[in-house]
C-alpha cells in the first residue's frame, strides 16, 4: 500500500523542523488527510510518554553528552582525512578544523547545552555573572562556521553579549536544549520569571536533559523556593557527571543550611502563587506550589 | 498564560460540592499541575503559528472535567490527554478550514480501536522496543527524543543531512507503532 508522500512533512512539521513558510501548507494538508493525523497522533503519544523518561532509566550517564561529542569528532576525523587525501599535499587549500578553546572557569553559573560550552568548567563565584569570558574571536568564528548554534549562543553569552545570544536562541526551534539555553540566557539577564518558564518547558520536555534541571534550580534558588531548587539540584548530583554532579552536593550542602535558616510556611507559599497566577506569573506560581508540596 | 479553567456550570452553582465532584476537582487540579507545562508546549508544537495554542490547552481541561471519569483508570494520563488535544486540533482544523462553527463535542475521546497499544505505555517500554529498530533510526530518534536534540544539532552531529534525520524519526515512529501495536495491541 503506498504511504502518503507528506508523511515526513507531517512528522517534521510536529517537529519544528519545517521552515515557517511551509507550515500552513503543511495543516492544510492534514486538516484532511487520516495518515498525517494518524502519524501525528502517534507521535504526540511517543512524545507524551518519552517526555516522562525518569533521568535514573537513563543509559550509562556519561552516554548522554559524548555520543554527540563522539559522532562529531568521528566526522571531524572522516571530514580530515578525506581533505587530506582529496588535497595535493603541500599546496593545501583545505579549512582546517580549529581548536575550541575556552578559559578554565566558566562566568555564567548556568549551564547552557553546547557540547564544549555545555562541559563542565568551575564556576567563578568570585568574578560573577557581571564577568565576561575571554573568548577568542577566532574561536567564536570558528563555531559560526561549524553552525554550531548551541555552542555559539553560550560563548557569546560568557563573552557578555547576552542580546545576540538571545537574538540567536529566539531562532532556534523549541526543543529542550533550546529550551534549556533560553533559561540560561534569563537567568545571566537576571530575568528569574522568564528562567522559570524555560527551565520549566526543558524538563517537562526532556526529563533527562540536565541542562534543564540546573538552570530550573538556579532559578528557585533566586526565588528562594529551597525545597524546588534542591530537588532539581539532585537530578544532578544523581547523574555521576563529572564536576556538574560534585557543584550540584555543594549547592545542596549550601542550601540545607539555607533551609535550616529560612522556612516560609506553606500557607504563605500558596497565597503568593495565586497572587502570581492571577497576574500572569504561571511558571513562578508553579514552582511557589512546589515549593509549598515539598 | 493559562490559567485553570472555570467551568460556567460551576459558577452558577450551589455552594455545596458532591463528593464526586470534590475528588474530580482534586484530580484535574493535580492533572494540571503535572502536565499543564508539557501540554502548553505540546500545543505550540501542534499549533505553530496556524492556530491559537492556549485555546486548545483550555478546551482540553474543560473537556476534560466535564468526562466522566476524567481519565480511565490505569491510563498513562499525559498520553492520554496528548491524545484527545491532538483530536481537538484536528476538529479545530478542519473547523477552521470549513468554516463552520460547531459546538465542541467530536472526536474528544480517543478513538476505541487504537486505544490498546499505548494506554499503559512507558518510556522504558519505548526504549526497549527502540533497541530492535536499525542502529541509525534508533540513534537519531533517541538523540531527538530522549536528549531533546533538535534536527539541526544532530545532523551536525552524525554528519547527515536534514532531511535524512526526518526520514528516520518518521521511519523510527512509524516502527515503534507497528511493533507495540503488533504485541500489545488488541485491534
Amino acid at each position: 500500500m503506498a504511504e502518503c508522500v507528506h508523511l515526513v512533512r507531517t512528522s517534521s512539521y510536529f517537529d519544528g523542523a519545517l521552515p515557517a513558510g511551509d507550515e500552513a501548507e503543511a495543516v492544510e494538508h492534514l486538516a484532511g488527510c487520516d495518515e498525517c493525523q494518524a502519524l501525528l497522533r502517534d507521535a504526540a503519544t511517543l512524545d507524551a510518554v518519552t517526555s516522562q523518561a525518569p533521568p535514573r532509566a537513563q543509559v550509562q550517564p556519561r552516554r548522554r553528552r559524548w555520543p554527540l561529542a563522539a559522532a562529531a569528532i568521528g566526522v571531524a576525523v572522516a571530514a580530515a582525512i578525506a581533505l587530506w587525501l582529496a588535497v595535493p599535499h603541500g599546496g593545501g587549500e583545505g579549512v582546517p578544523e580549529l581548536a575550541i578553546e575556552l578559559p578554565k572557569a566558566r562566568a555564567i553559573e548556568a549551564r547552557f547545552t553546547g557540547a564544549h560550552l555545555g562541559a563542565y568548567r568551575p564556576y567563578d563565584p568570585l568574578r560573577g555573572d557581571r564577568a565576561h569570558e575571554a573568548i577568542a574571536l577566532a574561536t567564536l568564528a570558528e563555531l559560526e562556521r561549524r553552525g554550531d548554534a548551541p555552542d555559539l549562543i553560550a560563548a557569546l553569552a560568557a563573552t557578555g553579549d547576552l542580546a545576540r545570544a538571545g537574538e540567536l536562541a529566539a531562532r532556534r526551534p523549541d526543543d529542550a536544549a533550546a529550551e534549556a539555553d533560553r533559561a540560561a540566557l534569563a537567568l545571566a539577564a537576571g530575568a528569574t520569571d522568564d528562567a522559570f518558564v524555560h527551565a520549566y518547558r526543558a524538563v517537562d520536555r526532556a526529563p533527562a536533559l540536565a541542562a534543564g534541571w540546573w538552570n530550573l534550580a538556579l532559578a528557585a534558588r533566586t526565588a528562594g523556593l529551597w525545597h524546588v531548587s534542591r530537588a532539581a539540584f539532585a537530578k544532578v548530583a544523581d547523574r555521576a557527571e563529572p564536576g556538574w554532579s560534585d557543584e550540584a552536593r555543594r549547592q545542596i550542602a549550601a542550601i540545607d543550611r539555607q533551609i535550616a535558616a529560612d522556612h516560609i510556611p506553606p500557607a504563605q507559599l500558596r497565597a503568593r502563587a495565586a497572587e502570581h497566577q492571577a497576574s500572569g506569573r504561571a511558571a513562578l506560581a508553579r514552582a511557589e506550589l512546589d515549593e509549598a508540596t515539598r | 498564560m493559562w490559567k485553570t479553567p472555570v467551568l460556567r456550570e460551576e459558577a452558577a452553582q450551589p455552594p455545596v460540592e458532591s463528593l464526586d465532584d470534590v475528588r474530580r476537582r482534586k484530580m484535574i487540579g493535580e492533572l494540571t499541575r503535572q502536565h499543564r507545562s508539557y501540554l502548553e508546549g505540546l500545543a505550540r508544537r501542534l499549533c505553530r503559528n496556524q492556530l491559537d495554542p492556549d485555546d486548545l490547552v483550555q478546551d482540553l481541561f474543560e473537556k476534560t472535567m466535564r468526562s466522566v471519569p476524567p481519565i480511565p483508570a490505569g491510563a498513562n494520563e499525559r498520553a492520554w490527554l496528548s491524545r484527545v488535544l491532538h483530536n481537538l486540533f484536528i476538529d479545530k482544523l478542519r473547523r477552521r478550514n470549513a468554516r463552520r462553527e460547531d459546538p465542541l463535542d467530536e472526536l474528544v475521546e480517543p478513538p476505541a480501536e487504537d486505544r490498546a497499544w499505548w494506554h499503559t505505555l512507558t518510556a522504558d517500554e519505548i526504549r526497549a522496543t527502540l533497541a530492535r529498530l536499525p542502529e541509525d533510526q534508533r540513534r537519531t530518534f533517541e538523540l531527538f527524543a530522549f536528549e531533546g536534540r533538535s534536527y539541526d544539532d544532530i545532523a551536525a552531529a552524525l554528519g547527515i543531512a536534514k532531511a535524512t534525520v526526518g526520514t528516520r524519526i518518521l521511519r523510527a515512529r512509524q516502527k515503534l507503532r507497528d511493533i507495540l501495536t503488533v504485541e500489545r495491541g488488541d485491534g
